[in-house]
């Protein structure tokens, strides 16, 4: 083989080898897998926006917020372990039986049991496909010592206790615990219970890493006390979250004296004796308490729309801090406004360590955990802003808003998805979720793309745990549920829409609204329509797909043919096309069973539109068009108004479709680019 | 002067055509999804928000393994093919009198199977030196998750060097080409001789890759700014012309930008390997 033979050889080899090694690096790059595309577009220092007029509510002003009912309220003294990770209490409940019926037996939530060992039903809940990734490698649990009833004699209560879910009796998170005698209707019992939580190493928001610890669902916790006088008491599932009758906590955290905590409520007294510190805070009318230890936490304060806010953070994160507080300032006042206003003096919110990111994103009353690196929204994205927006919603839909999250998730995360979405919306517009490098998306166009991948799975209002996975859970509960509240809100006007929530989100503030509460809210506000699609989407497994099918053009010709005249049959020849005028026809199918009313644009070639509307009751709906020029094209919904519509793609036809060829110049010109990396 | 414009702007040429080959499948996809249906065309994938870039990103995500493979294939071809054209410019650019036009194109496409090689070996060593800066990059990630602004900025370092010493290995490779263009037979001969030239004379050779590489950079970048809305928000017409047109002048200065440190790098090494001949004799 001669010099250039070889070189020829040479070359073809490097060559080859080089676009293996590149192929292998796309694919570590996370080059584009054959999976849904939605789940790669992840959901995201520019211009603000005024804030979106809020909703005039003229109606629901009339409605009187309801008062928390304070059914189980706590009284607790807690001591926490920084070494052992082990938090030790004493618990004073007090509950009051608000039923018509006397009750014969107590269920409590031992959370914390959920990561005792494998057989619990959390783990062997699918993980990887559950709300985190990570798996416990120290395990967590919760020893009930005691409980006693002073008033029903002195005998410890605990050991008679059998599993709240008798079909599942490896699962410790839910015991059923009998009483004495019943508990009268509207009779109240005092529990005294002794308790020792060992915290698990952080998984799904619970759980330390290091000497930060995140202390949540951590003490024995009654069920909530349905109207009918059932507890709606489950095991803990890890798709699942929580569920729990209003109270008020009086809470005394005894912490290393270097420890900073932040907590659910208002802090009232902070002690610091014999390297403790002993803190103690109140929260009233909330129905959960949860904390945050960490001797490295940095903080800021500053006040808020008229909420004293403390926002704990690493070091590293002041941007994020900064983030954080912005959006605090355009989404508190916008909640209060729209949802009821926030009844709290304090809101605290917590940013996890990085190591400890799964603590993060997660509501509880007046505390909120959000979390992400310290360069998020450096390059354009919302992260942060995001991750605020939402676990402060949750404030209302979770907090105020009590629904049973494990068995209709839809109604606290999809609610708040869809407000999260209004705001960053209102906010940001267009660059909702990304706004750099010439590039803007919005938070609808991501969820659309995310809702649509799984449309059809299971019902939107299953319960948590009856999601094939956490990513089949995400997609409908939180961004499809968002989606068809937005259509709604674009087909019948966003004011009547936020009104509409308005009302639902006052009249069952401080209560626990079903599906049929939130169903029929919406209903009479919206009409009947309305309310039908948000059933069929939300409770059954309803979609829409509006298509163009058809689009045909002709010249009008006159009548020809034989016609019988009142002076005798008239036979009139085939004459030529005037030219004149121009016949088109299109036909607008409708699959799905959502009826949901649609505009329909018709573009002739001299650029005139004309806009139709068909209320979409049907299968399909045919275009007749008679004009001086063809139609050429034919766009269904060219607002986008039809979120929920599964391919946007099919909504419009064309005559002469348009050959791209501004993508062949963009991509031909970046791909010149790239060569001139790669060659001499 | 003649056979080095011409080279050039057959290289732009090629490249252009090269860029045409491995955008059109891209376009296809893009077609397909029906976007063009649209009285906007495809003029919506730009509008703010990206709710149609993001529908059509959903509805093509299943061809786009596919499509990314047939791009690297296609990649391949386009490659190999533009060797012809560099030796071209390489050859002109390496002409101490003109000569005649068929004993050029001779001289050049004797030189095709040398560049081709020395471009692919470059290739290679620049996709390993990233490759392994990202696993370095990554393993130091790994082990400094206690501070992650230390562990953030450890690896961005040394993703940074990883990514100079590719531009480095860019930098001999076009020494080695200039070699070549001097006189030097073969790959393995010129690589030899431009790790001595580069050795003797780096700074000189910075010096010169810098300046060019710098403008054709701040080019691209004034342009894309300038460009970024400009089409986008009309349809289709004299703006779209007026975009293609600039993007086009931007990649031919690119080019020319990159004949002018090629020449540089001649006249570096022309001297050198002279000396180097002297002194052996």
């Amino acid at each position: 083989m001669n010099g250039l033979g070889r070189d020829a050889l040479l070359g073809g080899v490097a060559l080859g080898l080089g676009l293996v090694v590149l192929e292998r690096v796309e694919i570590a790059l996370g080059a584009p897998q054959p999976r849904d595309a939605s789940e790669a577009l992840a959901p995201p220092a520019p211009a603000r926006l005024p804030l979106e007029p809020v909703a005039k509510a003229t109606v629901l002003e009339a409605i009187t917020p309801n008062e928390p009912s304070r059914v189980a309220s706590y009284v607790m003294k807690a001591r926490l372990d920084a070494a052992a990770h082990r938090v030790d209490g004493k618990e004073t409940l007090r509950f009051v039986n608000h039923s018509a019926r006397p009750l014969p037996e107590l269920y409590f939530h031992l959370y914390l049991n959920a990561f005792k060992n494998d057989s619990s039903v959390f783990l062997r809940s699918p993980f990887g496909e559950a709300r985190g990734n990570l798996r416990a490698e120290d395990w967590g649990y919760i020893d009930v010592k005691r409980c006693t009833a002073p008033s029903l004699g002195a005998a410890d209560l605990w050991p008679a206790r059998t599993p709240g879910s008798p079909d599942d009796p490896d699962d410790e998170t839910d015991v059923r615990v009998p009483l004495p005698t019943p508990l009268a209707p509207g009779a109240t019992l005092e529990l005294e219970l002794e308790f020792s939580a060992k915290l698990p190493s952080v998984v799904l928001r619970t759980g330390y890493v290091k000497n930060f610890e995140f202390v949540a669902q951590w003490f024995p916790k009654l069920a909530r006390l349905e109207d009918d006088g059932t507890f709606a008491h489950f095991p803990f599932h890890a798709q699942a979250e929580f569920y729990a009758d209003y109270g008020d906590y009086d809470v005394t955290l005894d912490v290393p004296a270097n420890t900073v905590v932040g907590a659910v409520g208002r802090r009232v007294e902070s002690a610091v004796h014999a390297g403790r510190r002993v803190d103690h805070y109140r929260a009233e009318g909330v129905h959960d308490f949860a904390w945050a230890a960490w001797p490295d936490f940095h903080e800021v304060d500053r006040r808020v729309a008229g909420v004293d806010v403390r926002v704990l953070f690493p070091a590293g994160h002041e941007n994020n801090v900064t983030h954080t507080l912005d959006a605090l300032a355009f989404a508190l006042p916008r909640a209060s406004a729209l949802y009821g206003t926030y009844p709290y003096s304090t809101l605290t919110v917590v940013h996890p360590p990085d190591e400890a990111g799964e603590a993060g994103g997660m509501e509880y009353p007046t505390l909120i955990a959000t979390g992400g690196p310290w360069y998020s929204g450096l390059f354009g994205d919302r992260g942060i802003e995001s991750v605020t927006v939402h676990e402060l919603l949750h404030q209302w839909f979770y907090g105020l808003v009590a629904s049973y999250e494990a068995r209709w998730p839809f109604l606290d995360d999809g609610l708040t998805r869809y407000a999260e979405l209004r705001t960053l919306d209102a906010e940001f517009g267009a660059g909702s979720a990304f706004d750099g490098f010439g590039l803007t998306l919005s938070v609808a166009s991501l969820e659309r793309a995310f809702a649509a991948a799984r449309a059809e799975d299971v019902p939107v209002s299953s319960a948590a745990a009856a999601f094939p996975s956490f990513r089949t859970l995400g997609a409908l509960v939180y961004t499809r549920t968002a989606i068809v509240l937005e259509t709604l809100a674009r087909v019948y006007g966003r004011e009547r829409f936020e009104g509409a929530l308005g009302a639902y989100a006052r009249r069952f503030r401080f209560a626990h609204p079903t599906p049929n509460d939130f169903f029929d809210t919406m209903g009479r506000e919206l009409g009947p329509d309305a309310r039908r699609v948000l059933v069929q989407a939300l409770d059954g497994r309803g979609r829409v797909d509006f298509l163009v099918r058809d689009l045909q053009n002709a010249p009008e010709r006159p009548p020809a043919g034989v016609f019988d005249r009142p002076g005798g049959r008239e036979t009139v020849p085939l004459a030529s096309p005037t030219g004149l005028h121009f016949r088109s026809r299109a036909v607008i199918l409708r699959h799905g069973e959502l009826e949901l009313p649609v505009d329909i644009d018709l573009v002739d070639e001299a650029g005139n539109t004309r806009r139709e509307r068909w209320d979409g009751h049907g299968a399909l709906h045919v275009i007749d068009y008679r004009g001086d020029a063809r139609l050429s094209h034919v766009v269904i919904d060219p607002e986008h108004k039809l979120l929920l519509d599964d391919d946007l793609l099919d909504n419009a036809a064309a005559a002469r479709p348009n050959p791209c060829r501004r993508t062949l110049e963009r991509a031909t010109y970046v791909a010149e680019l790239a060569l001139g990396l790669l060659l001499p | 002067m003649k056979h080095v414009a011409l080279s050039v702007l057959f290289d732009f040429g090629a490249r252009a055509a090269a860029g045409l080959a491995l955008a059109a499948p891209v376009t296809a996809v893009v077609v397909a999804s029906g976007i063009g249906n649209f009285p906007g065309g495809d003029r919506l994938l730009f509008e703010r928000g990206g709710l149609l870039l993001v529908e059509v990103v959903r509805a093509s995500w299943s061809l786009l393994p596919p499509l990314a493979l047939s791009s690297l294939v296609t990649g391949a071809f386009v490659y190999a093919a533009l060797a012809l054209p560099q030796a071209l410019v390489w050859t002109a650019l390496g002409e101490a009198t003109p000569e005649p036009t068929p004993a050029f194109l001779g001289r050049a496409c004797a030189r095709v199977p040398a560049y081709f090689a020395l471009a692919s070996l470059g290739f290679l060593a620049q996709i390993l030196v990233f490759s392994l800066g990202l696993t370095a990059a990554g393993m130091l990630h790994g082990r400094s998750s206690a501070n992650p602004l230390r562990a953030d900025l450890g690896a961005l370092v040394v993703l940074g060097c990883a990514g100079v010493l590719a531009l480095m290995l860019g930098v001999l490779r076009d020494v080695a080409g200039a070699t070549v263009a001097c006189g030097v037979a073969g790959s393995k001969n010129a690589l030899r001789a431009g790790l001595r030239v580069a050795l003797t004379r780096p700074l000189a050779l910075a010096g010169r890759f810098l300046g060019p590489t710098a403008l054709g950079l701040a080019l691209v970048i004034l342009v894309a700014l300038a460009t970024g809305s400009l089409d986008v928000g009309a349809p289709e017409g004299s703006r779209f012309v007026l975009v293609a047109v600039l993007h086009q002048l931007v990649a031919l200065a690119v080019t020319v930008c990159r004949t002018v440190w090629l020449k540089s790098a001649i006249a570096v090494v022309r001297p050198q390997l002279a000396g180097g001949s002297a002194a052996r004799r």
